[in-house]
């Protein structure tokens, strides 16, 4: 889109004002002011003219999470409460099955010391702790960020690499594969070892499948919640020897039973 | 004629308009259909600011040419 889809753009923003005043005006005339009720105009994806975020069906943005601008968000992929995923001067990829924890921040850079102009990438089943700041840097695949670190414009995270829970990452650093990173400016550390490796992807498969929790319960309308909680309250446990005592066997309604999934083996507890 | 002084006024109203915006602070475009107003408000003025200098302009030839009858008879009568 160029001048002439900014032109149709602008005047399709009078266009709508105008209705919007029009209605007012109407709601006005028939004595109803519920139009000055002042809500959160909060949207979780936000375009910034024509940079509009792109998110994979399959992954799972939190409700109070903003993504703005050119943000593309891969397949398994999930962001959680209140993260801001900010690609308004630059863009922000994220691979598949990445976790960017709650609080978190990414954005990109526009313009620095050495001039160059950094996008955000951070690659596949990335695990990004919970307020972590991301700004202008790459994260390679199976990489973990700790909670509260800080990675500054132009740090690459290669692949296995970590970065310890509140470390300040200075610019232009590359953490190599296999090490842990900490401290404020951050440091080598040690290097990792093969559990906490293979604790990385599996960190990542445990986020994947929480946020599918997370994502159906959030898909819920307001007349399914309700519904619920009567099922929840009919159903309420009783004290389950008082139960046995007088014979009765409860069945829990399926709409009551969470797509437990998190854990691989919590599927068959349920069922006994 | 009467085109041209309606496109002009029109433009005044809608440079009024995105003035008094601007003055405020506010964007250039805040409730676009105050400067469709402007605009109309704008072609009316002019139009009738044309009309009424024409007007005018006959009605001070015809004064000058009753001075000027005056005059003349004035100068007539000195004469005499």
């Amino acid at each position: 889109m160029g001048t002439l889809g900014r032109a149709i753009y602008t005047v399709g923003f009078w266009i709508r004002e105008t209705g919007q005043a029009m209605d007012r005006l109407g709601c006005r005339l028939q004595g109803n002011y519920y139009f000055q009720e002042q809500l959160s105009r909060h949207r979780t994806l936000m375009n910034i003219f024509d940079k509009k975020p792109i998110v994979d069906k399959e992954a799972f943005v939190a409700p109070s999470a903003s993504v703005i601008g050119d943000v593309q968000i891969g397949h398994g992929s999930s962001i959680w409460y209140g993260c801001v995923l900010r690609g308004d001067v630059n863009n922000i990829s994220i691979g598949s099955g990445t976790n960017i924890q709650d609080n978190s921040l990414v954005h990109v850079a526009k313009t620095n010391l050495a001039g160059k102009v950094l996008p955000t990438i951070i690659g596949d089943n990335v695990t990004v702790g919970h307020s972590a700041i991301l700004h202008g840097c790459t994260v390679d695949d199976e990489a973990f960020v700790g909670m509260g670190a800080t990675l500054l414009d132009g740090v690459v995270v290669e692949k296995h690499a970590m970065v310890a829970a509140g470390a300040l990452v200075r610019q232009n650093t590359r953490i190599p594969s296999g090490q842990v990173w900490g401290g404020n400016p951050a440091k080598f550390l040690r290097n990792l070892t093969k559990e906490e490796i293979a604790f990385i992807s599996e960190s990542a498969i445990n986020y994947t499948n929480l946020a599918r929790v997370h994502a159906s319960e959030n898909d819920k309308g307001f007349e399914e919640i309700e519904f619920e909680k009567v099922l929840r309250k009919k159903y309420a446990r009783k004290d389950e020897e008082y139960d046995s005592m007088i014979g009765i066997v409860r069945e829990t309604p399926p709409e009551l039973i969470l797509p437990d999934n998190i854990l691989p083996n919590k599927g068959e507890q349920k069922s006994s | 004629m009467a085109w041209s002084a309606t496109a002009i006024g029109a433009l005044l109203g809608l440079g009024t308009q995105m003035y008094s915006n601007a003055l405020r602070k506010l964007p250039y475009m805040r409730h676009p259909w105050e400067h469709v107003l402007g605009m109309g408000l704008g072609a009316v003025f002019v139009n009738q600011l044309v009309k009424w200098d024409a007007k005018l302009q006959v009605d001070l030839d015809k004064m000058l040419e009753k001075s000027k009858a005056a005059n003349e008879r004035r100068y007539i009568d000195e004469d005499e």
